[in-house]
């Protein structure tokens, strides 16, 4: 199921998601605020499917063009699917930050971690130190596919 | 990596190359998404089946066939779960490709087709389409009491007369024998009591039509007479019609018109109408408000087409558009739900049939029903059932009867015992029938209303001269059976009245003779 919470920061709609984006997915309450600026914050997204995917894209599609939108936060689900499907992202609209998973081997250690779009480089995941034992992590993905989106 | 494998990286569908004991020889990134471990766990997975985990030894025979066969081999829809995430269900189908690199190692391709999702919206579908037809069902029942409630208080009146009656006759009746108990007149009391029983009668007829009306019945379909179920939907609305000074003409062809329904529905369809009917011609407030209804079998289309005709104000063209939209009224609010006529359509429908308006104008509006023929619609019944059977040996048997209750009770008889039963009123349709469909055997009443099972036979003969036919008669017309056996190969009788376990018997040992 999914969550859906929006409030008013100045003139931009702040939008927080919440759960599974999927064939039941309904977005109304977001396209009722009628502004010129959106910010999904898409953190706690667990899952997206085919049918989520084309449910976000006819959402998007009724969101007027000349609004800017950005998106916040992708999950690793978020982001597997923007590189699976073109259109998830609205022609105009930017990634400002997104999650990357990393591995630390000695510590045996797997974390998410926040990235910003404008720190990714020739599509390479940047140095990430453990925080443990603050040796470099590896990056848990295949890069090329991972960061194809930017 | 080899230029294949590069390409297969490219896919956007889940790919992988395992050796002929499931060992990962390559996979692709598609793969690495589809089983939700990072690559660096998934190194670490020797084999196949230690990511996508295949009940029973179904992957392994899969590979084994492929590789012996030497041909791409496609399996039927899995189950199966991923390592990753053990507690869901997946639906796959494999498709195994064996190729051969050198002389001596054998590969074979993997390609996954994640069906999950479709199997997953296909449940949703189901549950959402049933939790529709509940509530068409609450609707269509709601309908019907908002009806009966606007005719119950005509139905009292009605019920009161008679019982008014009763009353009247039975005081009488009791004074005469209180004032002289010697010199009784019995040829009088006679008289009461028939007054008083006739006037029972009509109260109780009364009641029984307004509570089968209003039963919330099952969807179960039997062999009615059309001309009784209109019958039934007048005297529902007789009192009414009475009230507002509406004539009611009802003429039919024939004196019965056997029809496979549920005459529940149908009567509701019916009543429905006789509603709307008066309810147009009080907006004009005629004088000489009329209702005509007509059963005419229709022989250009291969129907039979209820014709109900008033003479109101018509149908506006723009609203004849939209008077079977769900919610669309045209009376002031409060008086109508807008779900009576999209209700009568969806029943026609599900009967195989249809409901129009013929024609509309500031004479009055002719609506027609449309229903099949009994053995058309008896025929899409039990094959529908017989055709969702996996193993469809059934045997289809006709039964020729204008009864409705012997039809129904040979419908009762092999309902579910591998036959599937079509009923027939007339011999001239049945033949029809056997033009079109195989039929595995005939049972036929002896005396049908425009013939003998004879004549029935001689035709039939002409046709099929196998299939086996049975007589369906009382013991005195068992020496039909005894003229007819030989000249006309009739393999048996059915004498009335009959038990289920002896019909059976003999059908079953009829059709193994045929086949000997």
């Amino acid at each position: 199921m999914l969550t859906i919470k929006t409030y008013l920061k100045e003139s931009t709609c702040m939008v927080e998601f919440e759960g599974r984006i999927d064939e039941d997915s309904v977005f109304d309450q977001v396209l009722e605020i009628k502004t010129n600026e959106y910010h999904f914050n898409f953190e706690k997204i667990e899952m997206i499917n085919s049918c989520g995917i084309r449910n976000w894209m006819t959402f998007i599609g009724e969101i007027d063009d000349s609004a800017k939108i950005l998106y916040q936060k992708c999950s690793q689900v978020i982001i597997e699917q923007m590189n699976m499907v073109n259109g998830f992202i609205k022609q105009g609209a930017s990634i400002e930050s997104f999650y990357a998973p990393y591995y630390c081997d000695p510590c045996d250690i797997e974390i998410k971690m926040l990235l910003n779009s404008d720190a990714i480089k020739n599509r390479k995941a940047p140095v990430v130190h453990c925080s443990k034992c603050q040796k470099e992590m590896e990056f848990d993905g295949i890069e090329d596919q991972y960061f194809n989106f930017i | 990596m080899s230029k294949s494998y590069q390409l297969l990286d490219q896919l956007p569908m889940p790919i992988v190359v395992i050796d002929s004991k499931s060992n990962f020889i390559y996979y692709n990134n598609m793969f690495v998404s589809f089983c939700q471990l990072s690559p660096r766990v998934l190194k670490k997975r020797k084999k196949f089946t230690d990511v996508v985990k295949i009940k029973n030894d179904i992957f392994n025979n899969l590979i084994k066939s492929a590789i012996s066969e030497d041909r791409s081999i496609v399996s039927e829809e899995l189950d199966a779960t991923l390592a990753a995430v053990v507690q869901e269900m997946i639906y796959i189908v494999i498709k195994a490709t064996p190729q051969r690199v050198g002389t001596e190692r054998e590969e074979v391709l993997i390609s996954i087709n994640d069906m999950t999702l479709e199997y997953k919206l296909q449940d949703k579908y189901q549950i959402k389409l049933n939790e529709l037809k509940e509530l068409h069902g609450q609707l269509q029942q709601a309908d019907k009491l908002a009806t009966l409630g606007e005719i119950n208080a005509n139905i009292t009146h009605e019920v009161n007369n008679p019982l008014t009656v009763a009353m009247g006759v039975s005081e009488q009746l009791l004074i005469s024998i209180n004032r002289n108990p010697s010199k009784l007149n019995y040829d009088r009391i006679k008289k009461n009591a028939n007054s008083i029983f006739n006037a029972l009668t009509k109260i109780q007829l009364i009641m029984t039509n307004m509570s089968i009306y209003a039963y919330k019945g099952h969807n179960k379909k039997e062999y009615f007479d059309l001309i009784s179920i209109m019958k039934g939907s007048i005297d529902l609305i007789v009192t009414i019609y009475k009230k507002e000074k509406i004539s009611i003409e009802f003429q039919s062809q024939t004196e019965k018109i056997l029809t496979f329904n549920n005459k529940i529905e149908i009567q509701q369809v019916f009543v429905n109408l006789l509603n709307n009917a008066k309810d147009a011609i009080k907006i004009v407030c005629k004088k000489n408000g009329c209702v005509k209804i007509s059963i005419i079998n229709n022989k250009t289309e291969n129907c039979i087409d209820v014709e109900i005709e008033d003479n109101g104000p018509g149908i506006p063209k723009n609203i004849q558009e939209q008077i079977f939209n769900p919610f669309f009224t045209t009376k002031p609010v409060g008086k109508g739900t807008g779900l009576g006529l999209p209700i009568c359509k969806r029943i026609m429908e599900e009967h195989q049939g249809d409901i129009f308006i013929k024609s509309s104008s500031s004479k009055g509006t002719k609506f027609i029903v449309r229903l099949p023929l009994v053995e058309v619609g008896s025929f899409v019944l039990n094959d529908n059932l017989m055709e969702n059977l996996i193993d469809n040996t059934s045997v289809r048997i006709l039964v020729v009867d204008d009864e409705s209750e012997i039809l129904n009770l040979f419908q009762q008889i092999f309902d579910g015992d591998g036959f599937s039963m079509i009923g027939s009123s007339s011999s001239s349709e049945a033949l029809k029938l056997l033009d079109k469909f195989q039929i595995d055997l005939i049972i036929s009443d002896y005396n049908l209303s425009t013939t003998t099972a004879t004549e029935f036979a001689k035709k039939i003969r002409k046709k099929l001269p196998i299939v086996p036919i049975l007589y369906l008669t009382s013991p005195k017309f068992v020496k039909h059976f005894e003229e007819d056996k030989d000249s006309l190969n009739i393999s048996g009788i059915i004498t009335k009245p009959f038990e289920k376990d002896s019909i059976i018997k003999l059908v079953q040992k009829t059709l193994h003779n045929k086949r000997d």
